[in-house]
């Protein structure tokens, strides 16, 4: 698989934009659902994602090796904080937030097999609640706990990504970890068990 | 509790945070590992503690991933038009820096010879509104006119030919306007020969006489004003009295020109950065 992608980037690099596109189906998903829970709305998620990949195709020929995926979530979350910033100079409601929040609409997350209805119901508002707290996170605690806890990512490589040193990916995410584990408490819906879904 | 207690608490509660949160990644030394587990070995409310963070992270992985609404592959017209934008911009902002830095050189060097000729060079122009204009605005009117009127056309022209009276007239004339300039010798003041016809009524007041010989008319306001006329021509002078040779107008423009340039690959640098994004960094 790694050879397979950096035969792909390597063609990427002298313009051939159809192997491009094979890396950009590989992380699509991941750079999307990223710059979804960075900015909060679809439509600003995939603007973002499109630039990401745009720059990143545009920028290819200084990728010096490593982690290629790093390297494009780097690039997605520096256009994510663009956004960001550009909020902040011009602030304005995204009609899909101003949306979810009049009906409470979360991405569509099926029943797990064997979930009950309660659970499952449970399930979706510790699912809203956990949105809106990620979403009032600190932009730096933000990031850490979506490429931590969310993707799964190494601290080595959302050190990479972020380009912060291991301490403060340390610091950040404890940080963000105990801010969502009070509003959690707060609505009681800590879940009592431990349980590890990948990706 | 003191004062002094608390932030010290906070910061060994967040230090303890830490450590909790990243032995739950795995992301601890072997001894950190150890003192963790020894640790929650005694302590009933690390471990309730520690339960909690690891419920946390679990309802996080939780979270679903969204469905991407669309592909983002890339269309090859989509990315062919910045290509194509860069490089009108590079070509735009070459002939904008060639100009400018072409702009920039005339400039400075018809600035430098100006500079030298420039008490020369107003009167061939005879514009009036050159820098000497608000002295004829200001100081001439009220007589200037007068004696415009009394002294027929012909009069003044034969005055004007006459080469001798006007080095007599307009010479005391730099003397009055400049008096701590009194050691420069008449070659110096020659110069401000041509002055005199530039500022026309000041010149044909001046030849009539009338306005030095009666210092309280208000003729001397014809005068008076002068210095600022003349004061400018010793200071047009000053490179060539103090040396200023076209070396150093050379070596100032070469300057000038390099700092253009480095301004201009300043702007054009930014412009690109504005309009063409951010790299990855």
């Amino acid at each position: 698989m790694a050879d397979e992608e950096r035969r792909l980037v390597e063609a990427g690099q002298r313009g051939d934009i159809e192997a491009f596109n094979q890396l950009v189906e590989m992380y699509e998903r991941r750079v999307y659902n990223l710059c979804y829970r960075m900015l909060g709305d679809a439509d600003s998620a995939a603007d973002a994602t499109q630039d990401s990949f745009l720059s990143a195709f545009r920028h290819l020929q200084r990728f010096r090796g490593g982690s290629f995926r790093s390297w494009l979530l780097r690039i997605a979350t520096n256009t994510c904080y663009d956004v960001l910033r550009s909020r902040k100079r011009r602030p304005t409601i995204s009609l899909d937030a101003a949306r979810e929040s009049e009906d409470g609409m979360i991405p569509f997350d099926p029943p797990d097999p064997g979930e009950s209805p309660d659970e499952f119901a449970l399930r979706r508002e510790r699912s809203k609640v956990l949105e809106e707290a990620i979403a009032a996170l600190p932009e730096d605690q933000r990031i850490t706990v979506i490429l931590s806890d969310v993707q799964g990512l190494s601290y080595n490589e959302i050190a990479e990504i972020t380009g912060s040193n291991l301490g403060t990916i340390k610091s950040r995410l404890s940080r963000a970890r105990a801010r969502l584990r009070d509003v959690l408490k707060a609505r009681e819906l800590l879940p009592s068990r431990y349980r590890h879904t990948d990706e | 509790m003191t004062i002094n207690q608390r932030p010290r608490r906070d910061q060994q509660g967040q230090d303890h945070l830490e450590l909790l949160s990243a032995y739950l990644d795995s992301e601890v030394s072997a001894e950190e590992q150890s003192r963790v587990e020894l640790r929650l070995h005694n302590d009933t409310t690390l471990v309730d503690e520690f339960e909690e963070l690891q419920s946390t992270c679990a309802a996080l992985r939780e979270l679903a991933w969204v469905t991407p609404p669309r592909s983002f592959t890339l269309d090859a017209s989509t990315v062919r038009l910045p290509k194509t934008r860069s490089l009108l911009w590079m070509r735009f902002g070459g002939v904008f820096a060639t100009l400018l830095v072409a702009a920039t050189f005339m400039t400075m060097f018809s600035m430098t010879d100006g500079t030298s000729n420039i008490a020369s060079a107003t009167p061939q122009t005879g514009n009036p509104n050159t820098f000497l204009s608000p002295v004829s605005e200001v100081a001439l009117p009220p007589v200037a006119a007068e004696e415009e009127e009394s002294v027929p056309m012909d009069e003044a022209g034969s005055t004007f030919r006459e080469s001798g009276e006007i080095g007599a007239v307009a010479f005391p004339t730099a003397s009055i306007a400049s008096p701590e300039r009194k050691p420069r010798d008449e070659s110096e003041s020659i110069p401000s020969q041509p002055l005199s016809p530039a500022t026309g009524p000041i010149g044909q007041g001046a030849a009539s006489g009338k306005t030095t010989a009666q210092p309280g008319r208000p003729g001397d306001l014809a005068v008076v004003p002068s210095p600022g006329t003349v004061a400018e021509a010793p200071d047009a002078q000053e490179p060539a009295a103090t040396g200023h040779g076209p070396g150093q107008n050379a070596i100032l423009g070469f300057t000038l020109l390099i700092v253009g340039l480095l301004m201009t690959i300043g702007g054009l640098g930014l412009l690109s950065w504005l309009f063409l994004g951010h790299p990855a960094r």
